[in-house]
């Protein structure tokens, strides 16, 4: 009884299945930022190519919020315990057990939406 | 008050409580004196900043805003405008780390003494728990001003149990409160710090006191008293609050020297910052956990140091039982090298924590 009170409720109400995270005019070309998925932090890629793409920004070691660093090579960097993850989200090196998990990027006009995949 | 007028009212409280049998159960307890008396200090040196805690936390609490929205602000609030807000806030951070330190000192001392031996197995075992309750204080402090180090670090903390098997991930969403940091983390980790974690280390401690002063103090194995023993009160007593003195003089030197910062506003969506560590006392944990790679044998490497970590505590809780010697009254030096040995790990990793 107790421990069904303490016990979290696992989804909450109201999270969205796909999100408006703006518009394709606010991502240049070859940027990538952290946009707002419900709760989560997603970083979206606009790649040099034009196209966009999005990963969870959630380090798969212990969660912290990833961050892109252009050099030496473009890739992401954890600044928690030093992993990190190609443009594709592989995890190369550090601690990372996983990849970053993708998301799924549609366009409607120049709206943009970010869903699980 | 004229004399009479206080004898007057020591009859009449005599009368109704025995005054004059706590007296004499407080100093029926002596304190022996030889050549390591100097580690008694740090149990009470270990009160005294619980008690500082308890008093700053109380005030503290007259301000703080569980909530996320608000807590950074009120921070900042109780900091910038509330009269001598700064200097609260500092005492009650400083004595933080001076509590854990003093706690540590006093914890590796009686180890080395072997003052579990019977007949306080029990106060070890208690001793133990406030260990625990006293780290359990640390990290849910930590999340309270909400800002970007005290974030990043409590998620980082709150994620590393979850290698556990079975209980591991609902652990970790028993003290989130949900799958993110965010309002209900916050509500819980204040709801530990102030209420759930304090009284229950108010009992441990009334317990540890009173067994103490049942079965008074030990004399380590092998050691000759060099004096004769002093009763513990009024003579040590007195003692030990020169001792407080001089603690409470070096925490307030610390507090106004050296304020406790507070950093930027947490952000859940900005990037970690580089640099983020938790505070001294976890480094141990950090470091091992960033020395033992990800994959060991197959095996998750937090896995490993967890399940490492809580075999070792639960023996650590049972030394008692397993130093057989020192429970025959003899000595047994291989728990003296394990107790060294375990010291310098501890500041081997907390030096090499903080400065790599
Ligand atoms: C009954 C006892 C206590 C109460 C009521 C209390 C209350 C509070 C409150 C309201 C805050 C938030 C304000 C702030 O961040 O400055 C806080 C922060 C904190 N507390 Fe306590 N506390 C108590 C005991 C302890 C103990 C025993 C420890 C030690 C191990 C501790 C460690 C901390 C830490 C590390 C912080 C964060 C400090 C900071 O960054 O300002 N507290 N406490
Ligand atoms: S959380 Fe990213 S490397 Fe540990």
């Amino acid at each position: 009884m107790v421990l069904q009170y303490v016990t979290p409720v696992a989804e909450k109400a109201g999270a969205r299945q796909s999100v408006l995270v703006g518009q394709s005019g606010d991502f240049a070309e070859g940027s990538v930022k952290i946009v707002r998925f419900n709760r989560e932090p997603v970083l979206l890629i606009h790649t040099s190519t034009g196209q966009f793409r999005a990963l969870s920004a959630r380090c798969t070691h212990l969660g912290c919020v990833v961050q892109y660093q252009e050099s030496p090579v473009p890739h992401f960097g954890c600044n928690c315990h030093g992993s990190q993850f190609d443009m594709n989200g592989v995890n190369i090196s550090g601690p990372a057990p996983r990849p970053l998990p993708p998301y799924r990027v549609t366009l409607s006009g120049s709206s943009i939406y970010v869903a699980k995949p | 008050m004229s004399i009479l007028r206080t004898a007057r009212l020591k009859k009449w409280i005599d009368e109704r409580v025995p005054l004059e049998d706590i007296r004499a159960f407080l100093s029926s307890k002596e304190v022996p004196r030889h050549r390591h008396s100097f580690w008694y200090y740090f149990g009470g040196m270990t009160l005294f900043f619980f008690a500082v805690q308890l008093v700053t936390g109380i005030l503290l609490s007259l301000y703080y805003q569980p909530a996320s929205e608000h807590a950074y602000e009120s921070v900042r609030h109780i900091v910038n405008e509330i009269p001598q807000g700064w200097l609260i806030r500092s005492l009650h951070a400083w004595s933080a780390h001076l509590m854990v330190l003093m706690l540590l000192i006093h914890m590796f001392s009686v180890f080395l003494m072997k003052a579990y031996r019977k007949p306080r197995e029990m106060m070890w075992l208690s001793g133990v728990v406030l260990l625990l309750l006293v780290l359990g204080f640390g990290f849910t402090g930590y999340l309270l001003p909400w800002d970007t180090k005290s974030y990043f670090a409590t998620l980082i903390g709150s994620e590393v149990p979850k290698s556990l098997p079975l209980l591991g991930s609902w652990g970790v969403s028993l003290i989130k409160g949900a799958d993110y940091i965010g309002e209900e983390t916050l509500i819980r980790m204040y709801s530990l710090h102030v209420i759930i974690l304090p009284l229950t280390a108010v009992l441990f401690i009334t317990f540890h006191l009173l067994h103490n002063q049942y079965s008074g103090v030990s004399v380590p194995v092998g050691t000759a008293e060099t004096k004769p023993a002093v009763p513990f009160f009024p003579n040590f007593a007195y003692r030990d609050m020169l001792a407080w003195l001089a603690g409470f003089a070096v925490l307030i030197a610390l507090a106004t020297i050296v304020p406790r910062d507070l950093g930027e506003k947490a952000d859940p969506m900005a990037s970690a910052p580089a640099g983020i560590k938790p505070e001294w006392y976890f480094l141990p944990l950090y470091q091992t956990l960033r020395i033992v790679p990800s994959n060991l044998f197959a095996v998750n490497g937090e896995l490993i140091v967890n399940g490492a970590v809580g075999i070792l505590i639960a023996l650590w809780a049972l030394i008692p039982f397993i130093d057989r010697k020192s429970a025959k009254g003899l000595k047994s030096p291989i728990f003296t090298a394990i107790g060294i040995c375990i010291i310098l790990y501890l500041a081997g990793t907390i030096l090499a924590g903080y400065f790599t």
